[in-house]
């Protein structure tokens, strides 16, 4: 029984944002993500206290779907980080750190917050307006005619992953096969309406990752199937295999959900009659020439064995997952009935092998357009596996996002602090009546920028993980790393060799200067130079659909925290 | 258990709800974030979620939120302002030492004072959004959403549920206006974690769910509707299969699937590409729709089927009838039908065919969380309601008039204020003398003649009078004028009455059963005297309408029965209505400053103590409204717009209104009236008394089975 409690009133907390609770939690959470961020990122273990499984990750996904926060504000900034990363797989943990340090910065201004959203607002309408134009300087366009741009793009999202446990052949090896997989997944016959197919990712734990492989096609695990046999597959005339997929079960088990009731004579025994009308089907199957059954679930023994009689492979339990890639493969379409088969049901396959990777067995089907393909992802332990299917699964989905728009970004910190020097610098020339539109002064105005920029910035800085320094040119407005233990007079051109995205060398005087120094940040005078952008070997590229997305998401969650004014908790 | 209630005690629950939602009121308020007990967030800045998340304990401030909400569900607008405006009356009488004389007071401040300051004042500055309707609409559109959403986002939400109300509504039909309204929640889909920028308008609808079987087909195609799975059962509901041989029983399996396929193969020779089914379909089912080239969508909800029918026309498809070969003549026309990814859902995106007014679109919203989400799409479709509001108007008839009114819309949404308005009705009747009656009578024919007035308009539909007929038909006025009959049928000289009566007589005509009603009472109370020459007397207006509009004329003909009041007030305007459909001010606080102004400029003329009393209290009950909105910017701004606004008015010049948005007038006087009845309603309680047992509702509808 279930007791009854008197209903206790709800909690109203007024002023939520000022509160020290707030910014004691926003800071920790910020430095979780902040300590998490980049190929240098430190690792989070998760577990709950009691034992069992451990978690190793930096991932945002991982980490803040497993996190729990106290205050009601956060789960707001968390669930919209970690609804950006069900969207867009990447550039969770940007979001994150920036939509933390964007609140943090904006929080310690003494300005309404009113108009603080409607000048972050404008300031974001800039960025954007200045990422989709074509004199972005911080954006490469992807060819998709070379692989260089595409490798970059899948490198820089496993080097991202550190608790992957990668080196450098092994990302090298992963990255190429990848890229194959995504590549199977595009139709040879584009129409007008192109859709990709599937990779499939089939672990395969306690092998090297170098052992990983992609293969075309399907693959159905099948414990019971013979290795040494040689397979017979009746074909058809044009060396095909006819394939038949079933989406019922022919088990030949009743079953009548239906409402109703049957009565049955003695001695009549339902069972035989599904069993032969099973049966029935065989011989349809045996006489339609078809090479190979798989049902998603149970097929009866005594049709496995008619089957396998007329040398028709049968392949069971496939599972839903499976169905429509299988279908999209094969072109055949699931048979609903046992009652009547359509010869346009049936779908072809080039070839069926049997494999076997790692004391597992595999029915290998082989199609004629690969659409599909399977991804055996090999790692040494169950938590770095976990880790390394995310990430895999992140870099198809930025070649996805990347093949409707063929744009990157410029990564390794290099498009955070390029944005806020071109923000600095358009805002020194923005006319009067556009902070009269806004309802507010050019001081407010500067404060605000300033603050969106430091945080920016800051995103670039939390890449650098040892201590230190973090520099920005005033030529291209990137982002340089100067290793840590050297004082911060010296003559930097010496201490760097490459910018954060590894475009542009140190061979000219570019003016280097203190990111987030004490004497403020400097503005550049005069335009940025645009490099012609030339694609080099091992560029850090990032998602430009996630990371323009991300950053619209950050400043509007900052924004939607900011304008909370109270909380009333409901604490039934 | 009873407890005493005084005003001290209301003002100080009124004060601590108004202290609640202030913080969220108008353009500079901010977003409350509401915690559920299942963890998930919402974050609104709607009066009516706020007031109902604060779970209230005591029985009047419940009271107060359960009036402020039903102002809100008939108005789409002003829970917040309403709960302020109350607190700021309360907190006045309080001051004022409350007492019974004050109660009563209100009921003649809002028939001397209210509606004289409304008629004499307040109407020179109102503007009509009448020309311009579309432009007026999105000015309107955007001062609401101010008051609901963040600043960051509002200007871009106004812009696109202006161009959504313009695609799905052109014109600004009031019936397409009211179907957006009524269907919202069907008409948009939501996608969290995309920027609010990514929202956008889709023609045709979005489907939640996604192909259960998707053949591609281009061009136009026809759809079916079906309610019932299209596999017939093996043994039908309570039936019964006998089984007497293992052939028997393969035959008829074999029967169904047979079955099956003929039905879907007859969708297919009538060209229906497209099978949409609020019942789960059989796997079977989906597999021939498959081999013949149908789309099949499953699942749909009652309130999307019904959304369909309305727009195409159609009704559901009945398979198992006598017409299994026939044509199918329910069909839809849909121009296209295609798979949606929305966010990482897939959805079903259908191009139907319109056959009413309104324009079948999508709105996209997107947001990074749901609880935006559902921040936007409250207040979009509160602002559906609050648009239909824009084109009513307010009836000149002091008591009667407003009773009558706040009746219609209690009917649908308030069981507080039907019974308060319903109570008082009944004390007035009881209380009135023959002045009074009168009075009634002379405010009976005006209605009368202003509906005449209003007829021409009536006709074209794009006349905003359309929008308050339609919209009062609730009143049920059938069974209202029978009453009438019933109540007339021993009084032989008030037969021929009935004559001119039918002829005027037309479904949805709210004066005329509003004028029975009266009738009835009138006769009830007074006996044949009165009620004869009151009925000679409509006799003689009638007759004077059918002729023609001279209204001074039939004014003079009932001279006699003139209370010296009334005919005052008749004769400043007796022509229109107090406030004309479609009128409109400024946001900002301008409607506060001025019927603050007026009421205190007529509450000199009154000679009634109490009455003045009453009118200084609610006039600076009024201020605190815009003093609310002036909260946030810089000090002493309230001062300076108010002093800015009165000096203006003194002078008779136009008000400084630099304020792009518009706010309906309606509503506001809306809001006014309520708070007096919800304040009158709660100074008649005297006594708070707890029971042990729950209450039970007492049902109108019982009654009905005895007939």
């Amino acid at each position: 029984m279930s007791r009854l409690e008197a209903k206790k009133p709800p909690l109203f907390i007024s002023e939520a944002l000022t509160k020290e609770t707030l910014s004691q939690s926003l800071s920790l959470l910020s430095r979780i993500l902040k300590s998490c961020y980049g190929p240098a990122g430190r690792l989070k273990q998760l577990h709950n206290g009691v034992g069992g499984y451990v978690c190793t990750t930096s991932q945002s996904s991982a980490i803040l779907s497993r996190l729990s926060v106290s205050h009601p504000v956060l789960s707001v900034l968390m669930a919209s980080v970690q609804n950006h990363v069900s969207r867009f797989s990447d550039c969770g943990l940007f979001t994150g750190v920036l939509c933390c340090s964007l609140i943090e910065n904006f929080k310690s201004l003494n300005v309404a917050s009113c108009t603080v959203i409607k000048i972050s607002k404008h300031l974001l309408s800039l960025c954007m307006d200045y990422l989709k134009s074509e004199a972005c300087g911080c954006r490469v366009s992807v060819d998709f005619g070379s692989l260089e741009t595409l490798l970059c793009l899948v490198r820089s999202v496993l080097t991202s992953k550190p608790a992957c446990m990668l080196n450098k052949p092994e990302v090298d090896h992963l990255t190429t096969l990848i890229l194959k997989a995504f590549l199977f997944t595009v139709p040879c016959h584009v129409e007008t309406n192109a859709v990709l197919g599937k990779c499939i990712i089939v672990p395969v734990k306690g092998r090297r990752v170098v052992d990983s492989t992609v293969l075309p096609g399907l693959l159905i695990e099948t414990p019971e199937i013979q290795l040494a046999k040689p397979l017979a597959v009746k074909r058809t005339c044009s060396d095909l295999i006819k394939i038949a997929l079933f989406c019922v079960s022919m088990s030949g088990d009743l079953f009548s959900p239906e409402e109703g009731t049957i009565t049955v004579h003695h001695g009549i025994s339902l069972e035989t009659a599904e069993l032969n009308q099973l049966l029935d089907v065989g011989k349809q199957l045996v006489n339609d020439e078809v090479g190979l059954v798989v049902c998603q679930k149970v097929i009866h023994p005594s049709l496995k064995q008619y089957l396998k009689d007329n040398s028709i492979m049968a392949v069971d339990r496939a599972g839903l997952s499976l169905m429509e890639p299988l279908s999209q493969m094969t072109g055949s379409k699931p048979i609903a009935s046992i009652h009547s088969l359509s010869p346009s049901c049936y779908g072809s396959l080039k070839d069926v092998r049997v494999e076997s990777f790692a004391s597992k067995r595999f029915v290998h089907l082989i199609p004629n357009d690969t659409v599909v393909c399977s991804l055996l992802l090999c790692n040494r332990n169950e938590t770095a596996w976990d880790e390394l299917k995310r990430a895999c699964e992140t870099a198809e989905h930025v070649l996805q996002l990347t093949i409707k728009e063929p744009l990157a970004l410029l990564g390794g910190g290099c498009t955070e602090t390029h944005l806020a020097s071109y923000i600095r610098h358009k805002i020194c020339n923005l006319s009067a009546s556009s902070f009269k539109d806004m309802d507010c002064s050019r001081t407010q105005y500067q404060l605000v920028a300033d603050g969106f920029c430091r945080s920016l910035e800051s995103v670039a800085c939390s890449l650098n993980h040892d201590g230190g320094e973090v520099l920005t040119d005033m030529v291209y407005g990137h982002c340089w790393f100067v290793p840590s233990g050297f004082p911060s007079v010296s003559n930097w051109s010496d201490l760097v060799s490459k910018c954060g995205c590894g475009i542009n060398g140190s061979t000219e005087n570019l003016n280097w200067r203190l990111l987030q120094g004490p004497l403020g940040s400097p503005v550049i005078q005069g335009c940025l130079k645009d490099r012609s952008v030339k694609v080099a070997d091992f560029l850090a590229l990032d998602c430009f659909a996630a990371k323009c997305s991300g950053l619209q998401v950050a400043l509007e969650t900052a924004n939607l925290i900011l304008d909370i004014s109270y909380v009333i908790k409901d604490q039934n | 258990m009873a407890s005493r209630v005084d005003v001290g005690r209301l003002a100080q629950e009124a004060a601590a709800l108004a202290g609640a939602v202030r913080g969220a009121l108008g353009p500079r308020g901010g977003r409350a974030l509401l915690v559920r007990p299942t963890g998930g967030a919402l974050l609104t800045r709607d009066g009516r979620r706020l007031l109902e998340a604060l779970s209230l304990e005591p029985p009047t401030a419940r009271m107060m939120a359960a009036c402020a909400c039903s102002h809100r569900a008939a108005t789409g607008d002003g829970a917040k302002t309403f709960v302020l405006l109350l607190a700021g009356v309360l907190g006045g009488l309080r001051a004022a030492g409350g007492g019974g004389g004050l109660r009563r007071a209100l009921r003649a401040f809002e028939a001397q004072v209210l509606e004289r300051a409304v008629a004499g004042g307040l109407r020179r500055h109102l503007l009509s959004a009448l020309p311009g309707r579309e432009a007026a609409l999105e000015a309107a559109l955007e001062a609401y959403l101010c008051g609901r959403l963040g600043p960051g986002e509002r200007r871009r939400l106004a812009r696109l549920c202006g161009e959504y109300c313009r695609r799905c509504a052109p014109g600004a039909r009031p019936q397409a206006l009211r179907l957006l309204g009524r269907r919202f929640p069907q008409l948009h889909a939501a996608v969290p974690g995309l920027p609010v920028a990514s929202s956008r308008v889709l023609p045709g609808l979005v489907l939640p769910r996604d192909f259960a079987a998707y053949c591609p087909a281009g061009g136009e195609l026809r759809a079916v509707l079906v309610t019932q799975p299209l596999r017939p059962p093996l043994a039908g509901p309570g039936g019964r299969l006998l089984v007497g041989s293992e052939g028997r029983y393969r035959a008829s399996l074999r029967w169904v699937s047979s079955r099956t396929e003929a039905l879907v193969k007859h969708l297919q020779s009538n060209s229906v590409k497209l099978l949409l089914s609020s019942a789960k379909q059989e796997e079977e089912v989906i597999y021939y729709a498959k081999l013949y080239g149908v789309s099949v969508v499953e699942c749909l909800s009652s309130e999307e089927v019904a959304l369909i029918c309305e727009i195409t026309g159609v009704s559901p498809y009945v398979p198992f009838g006598d017409n299994a070969h026939g044509e199918i003549a329910e069909t839809a026309v849909a121009t296209f039908c295609r798979p949606l990814l929305l966010g990482s859902k897939r959805c079903v995106h259908i191009g139907f065919t319109s056959v009413c007014a309104f324009q079948p679109h999508c709105l996209i919203l997107c947001g990074p969380v749901d609880g935006v989400n559902e921040q936007h799409a409250a207040a979009l479709q509160g602002a559906f309601i609050m648009l239909q509001q824009l084109f009513k108007r307010v009836d000149r008839s002091e008591e009667c008039k407003a009773d009558g009114e706040s009746r219609n819309e209690a009917a649908d949404v308030c069981s507080w204020h039907s019974s308060a308005t319903q109570k008082q009705l009944v004390v007035e009747n009881i209380s009135c003398n023959s002045n009074r009656v009168s009075e009634q009578q002379l405010k009976a024919r005006r209605d009368e003649t202003e509906t005449q007035n209003a007829e021409p308009d009536l006709q074209g539909s794009e006349n905003p009078a359309c929008v308050q007929t339609n919209l009062q038909i609730p009143s049920n006025p059938i069974s209202r004028v029978k009453g009438f009959n019933v109540a007339t049928e021993g009084d032989g000289s008030s037969r021929d009455l009935q004559k001119p009566q039918a002829k005027r007589e037309r479904p949805g005509d709210v004066t005329e059963s509003y004028k029975s009603d009266l009738l009835t009472d009138n006769q009830e109370n007074y006996g044949p005297a009165v009620s004869a020459a009151h009925n000679a007397n409509i006799v003689a207006a009638c007759e004077r309408l059918d002729v023609g509009k001279d209204l001074e004329k039939s004014s003079c003909n009932i001279a006699p029965f003139k209370h010296e009041k009334s005919c005052v007030s008749t004769a400043q305007s007796y022509s229109s209505s107090l406030i004309e459909a479609g009128s409109v001010l400024p946001v900002g606080g301008y409607f506060e400053i001025l019927l603050h102004y007026y009421i205190q400029y007529y509450a000199k003329q009154c000679q009634q103590p109490e009455v003045t009393v009453i009118s200084n209290v609610v006039a600076d009950a009024l201020l605190t409204i815009p003093k609310s909105l002036h909260r946030t910017t810089e000090r002493n701004s309230f001062t300076k717009f108010y002093l800015e606004a009165i000096n203006a008015l003194r002078k008779n010049q136009p008000l400084p209104m630099n304020e792009k948005g518009l706010e309906s007038v309606y509503c506001k006087y809306q809001l006014v009236v309520s708070v007096l009845h919800c304040v009158t309603q709660l100074l008649s309680i005297d006594l708070i008394i707890g029971v042990k047992r729950p209450l039970q509702k007492i049902e109108d509808n019982d009654s009905d089975d005895d007939f």
